[in-house]
């Protein structure tokens, strides 16, 4: 008999690790900047999160260390790709493979060291509810912080000027600057603010949700962040449905061990976000959805003064 | 008088591979307070480039506004500490497609919060107030006609209540009512003491609207003209024209173009009982057949916005027919893929460019889009390509720093040659079916002669022509036959002998030609 709740529940918790990074991403390409850094700003800041929590011993010391990481990592990028113009792909692939080092050095010490991570919450009311209170209430902070975020993120991209402002940012750069727009200042905010996010995914991963510390333990998760920006349509409430579904895929092997071969299984997250983003591609590319819905038009160019 | 704006020994130069273009050359440039100003120059003269040194700092030179030294060195400050505000050209650069017009006017907004629904109000009254005629703030930008387009970006300007407004080619896709409710808004604007720019290629717009005339050639001032002076020192306004179009180019221009009189052929296009929808889904061309024939130039007159666009798209397959059918030399089209129209010798000059260009290719890769498929293997005849790109380059006298420059860098109106000398050349003689969209819309004067004259000789030598135009100058002097599309549906054929531009004039507001031919 398998424990419903607890299934749901532990969705919830996958859930969480993608949709933190995804809505941060979401902004920084909305601005019209592609990180393709989100693996290592995640793995590194899980371990420098990890690491600064077990010798401080404060766990909030810990998330907002990580947070910081993944805020100057990505400040690197936004260096390179937005003050220097350069290639963003190549810069963000640069990042990863920074971040991976850079996990083995920082989580050194901590490998197998055990502490206590962060507690579950119970939020009065809520939590009493049947079934959902145990679902979706009884969780660490940062996951009642994610559910916040998602309505928060979508109401400043589409109900504030600030939002409008990266958006056009994202969409056509020259026109923005053209009518006095910072293009410079608001990309470097939104790819900053990105990198926390991923840095507070990193450090959920390691003390919220997984609760240890070892090397490569995101298994390449933080690439699917960048498929779910793509499944989301760039929007924060898609981003919330997108991070449930593959939430449900990550959680879903552990319970059909007994039917599947585990490497079948393992394959799941991976060889379902390729097919969704083939179906996706499909719908995408008839050029009426495109004008309505596809790609931030300036996504992943440089904007040059003219 | 006092002058609001001084510019002073500016200088801009360009660099593409070896090749320098120096786009403004020590341009000195005075702008009176309450002064209609106009700019003339042929394309690539420097004209955008000098009025855009407002917002980016040109390479060299003294801005003065009322008198003060000024460093404008970037947008934000010209346009809120100086008033200064500019409706640009390249629309491009300018308008963002997949906003909202509400969400483009952003200058609106103030504040954190944003009541969008309160930016729509204030861009209805606008609209009004300044008589820009009706727009839906709401609507994408990307569903828009060229037209309205311009419109947003005119209001865009004026919205700021500047007090130096600068409009850079305002007029090219307007429609003449429209035009003609621009320059009394410039002209009230003018009565409270503003101060206008205008640069345009409608010599006679400037010769109506302006108080001076400053007149660019090759990046340098060769004249400053008072306009009440050049009207009292010519007999008419066809003279004045002549007077300012040989003083932009250097040499004799304008002359009457020369209509021989052609047979016109058999027909070459069918389009029967087209229906074809908009964007949003709702049918937008009503039942419309057209017979295109060889020797033929067929005009397409309207008012932008009544299904010309989507007609057109429809019968090039940029977009289906949802009822009809289109035949070409006998072949039934209908729904095929682009290619097969395009190999039965159907060459198209959209009014928006960037349908025709790749912007980021060279200007030579531009040109050789439709030729590059006869190379007989696999790779790209280049040795045969080159040579025919070099000489259209030179033939349609296209300014570029280099051929291997991208389209991008170059003038609005070299971007535009660029797109006539490809499709003119696609087929020749009776091989060639030519559907043309306001093609010499942002050309100056020389080049806009030039077109016209190839498009009489490309009917001359047996090409079938339809010339969508809003322009009626252009529709009175080259068609042969004149068809008025009104709210998607022909409200007549008339041949050019019995037309009179009251009569296309009425059609084009909805009569019907039963009602106008008396
Ligand atoms: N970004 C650029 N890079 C290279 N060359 C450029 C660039 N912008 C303009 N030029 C060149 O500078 C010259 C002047 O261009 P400009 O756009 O000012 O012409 P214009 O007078 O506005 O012409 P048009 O009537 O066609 O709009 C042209 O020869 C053009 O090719
Ligand atoms: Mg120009």
């Amino acid at each position: 008999m398998v424990d419903y709740i607890l299934m749901f529940s532990s969705i919830v918790a996958a859930a969480t690790f993608f949709l933190l990074p995804t809505l941060g991403e979401i902004y920084a390409e909305r601005s019209g900047i592609l990180n393709l850094g989100i693996e290592g700003m995640i793995i590194a800041s899980a371990a420098f999160s990890y690491a600064i929590a077990y010798s401080t011993q404060n766990l909030w010391i810990g998330v907002l260390s990580g947070m910081l990481l993944g805020g100057v990592l990505s400040g690197i990028h936004a260096i390179i790709s937005i003050t220097f113009t350069r290639t963003q792909v190549v810069s963000g692939i640069g990042l990863t493979i920074l971040g991976t080092g850079l996990s083995g050095i920082l989580g050194r010490g901590v490998i197998g060291k055990a502490i206590d991570t962060l507690e579950n919450v119970h939020i009065p009311f809520l939590s009493d509810i049947p079934f959902i209170g145990e679902i979706f209430f009884d969780h660490p902070i940062l996951v009642y912080f994610s559910y916040i975020m998602v309505p928060i993120c979508w109401f400043i991209l589409y109900k504030t000027r600030i939002g409008i402002l990266i958006r056009s940012v994202g969409e056509n750069p020259e026109a923005a600057y053209n009518q006095g727009v910072n293009v410079n200042l608001l990309r470097f905010a939104c790819v900053i603010f990105g990198g926390m996010m991923s840095g507070l995914g990193g450090a959920y991963l390691s003390l919220g949700y997984l609760n240890f510390w070892s090397e490569g333990m995101t298994q390449g998760r933080g690439w699917i962040v960048i498929a779910l920006v793509v499944v989301a349509l760039w929007n924060p409430l898609g981003a919330f449905l997108g991070s449930y579904i593959f939430g449900t895929f990550d959680v879903m092997k552990y319970y059909f061990q007994q039917f599947l071969p585990t490497p079948v299984l393992k394959m799941a997250p991976h060889v379902s976000t390729i097919l969704f983003l083939a179906i996706w591609g499909i719908i995408l590319s008839r050029q009426k959805v495109k004008s309505i819905v596809g790609a931030p038009t300036s996504l992943a160019v440089p904007f040059e003064k003219s | 008088m006092d002058s609001v704006l001084e510019m002073k020994d500016i200088c801009k130069t360009f660099y593409g591979d070896g090749i320098v273009v120096k786009a403004n050359d020590h341009v000195n440039f005075s702008l009176n307070k309450g002064e209609i100003h106009a700019i003339l120059g042929e394309n690539g003269a420097g004209k955008s480039t000098l009025v855009n040194g407002l917002f980016f700092p040109p390479d060299s030179g003294h801005i003065f506004i009322n008198g003060v030294e000024v460093n404008l060195d970037n947008p934000l400050t010209a346009i809120k500490e100086y008033k200064l505000a500019i409706a640009r050209q390249d629309l491009s650069k300018s308008l963002i497609e997949r906003h909202t017009v509400a969400e483009n006017i952003l200058s609106f907004s103030e504040g954190f919060f944003l009541s969008l629904a309160e930016i729509e109000r204030a861009i209805k009254k606008a609209l009004q107030k300044f008589n820009l005629g009706d727009i839906n703030p709401k609507a994408k930008v990307w569903k828009l006609s060229g037209g309205e387009k311009q419109r947003v970006e005119i209001l865009k300007a004026l919205i700021t209540n500047p007090s130096i407004l600068i409009l850079d080619e305002p007029t090219a896709m307007l429609t003449p009512p429209e035009i003609e409710r621009l320059f009394s808004l410039l002209k009230n604007l003018k009565e409270e003491g503003k101060s206008i720019i205008i640069i345009t290629h409608h010599l006679e717009e400037a010769i109506n609207l302006s108080d001076r005339i400053t007149v660019l050639r090759h990046g340098e001032v060769v004249g400053v003209l008072d306009t009440q002076k050049l009207r009292k020192d010519y007999a008419n306004e066809k003279e004045a024209i002549m007077h300012l179009a040989s003083l932009m180019v250097g040499k004799e221009v304008l002359y009457d173009l020369h209509q021989d009189k052609v047979h016109t052929g058999t027909i070459v296009v069918e389009l029967d009982d087209a229906v074809v929808n908009n964007d949003m889904g709702d049918a937008v061309v009503h039942g419309i057949s057209l017979h295109l024939k060889t020797n033929q130039i067929l005009g397409l007159a309207g008012i932008s916005g009544n299904g010309q666009r989507e007609l057109i798209e429809g019968l090039f397959r940029w977009r289906n027919l949802e009822k009809g059918r289109i035949k070409i030399r006998g072949q039934d089209v209908t729904n095929k893929p682009i290619k097969k129209v395009r190999e039965l010798g159907v060459a198209y000059i959209p009014e928006d460019r960037r349908k025709a260009l790749i912007f980021d290719l060279s200007v030579r890769d531009n040109l050789m889009l439709n030729s590059y498929q006869n190379s007989k293997s696999l790779i790209i005849d280049r040795s045969r390509i080159i040579p025919e790109t070099e000489a259209l380059i030179r033939r349609y006298n296209i300014k570029t720093t280099s051929p291997l420059s991208p389209i991008r860098s170059l003038s609005g109106g070299n971007r535009q040659k660029v797109v006539v000398a490809r499709e003119f050349s696609l087929k020749q003689g009776k091989d060639l079916i030519l559907i043309a969209e306001n093609p010499t819309f942002g050309l100056d004067v020389g080049t806009t002669q030039f077109v016209r004259e190839e498009l009489l000789r490309k009917r001359a030598e047996g090409a079938a022509i339809l010339l969508v135009s809003s322009d009626l100058t252009e529709i009175m002097s080259l068609c042969d036959e004149i068809a008025v599309i009104f709210k998607g549906k022909i409200m007549g054929i008339i041949s050019r002998e019995n037309a009179t531009r009251e009569m296309i004039g009425l059609m084009m507001g909805g009569a019907h030609q039963t009602e106008v031919l008396v």
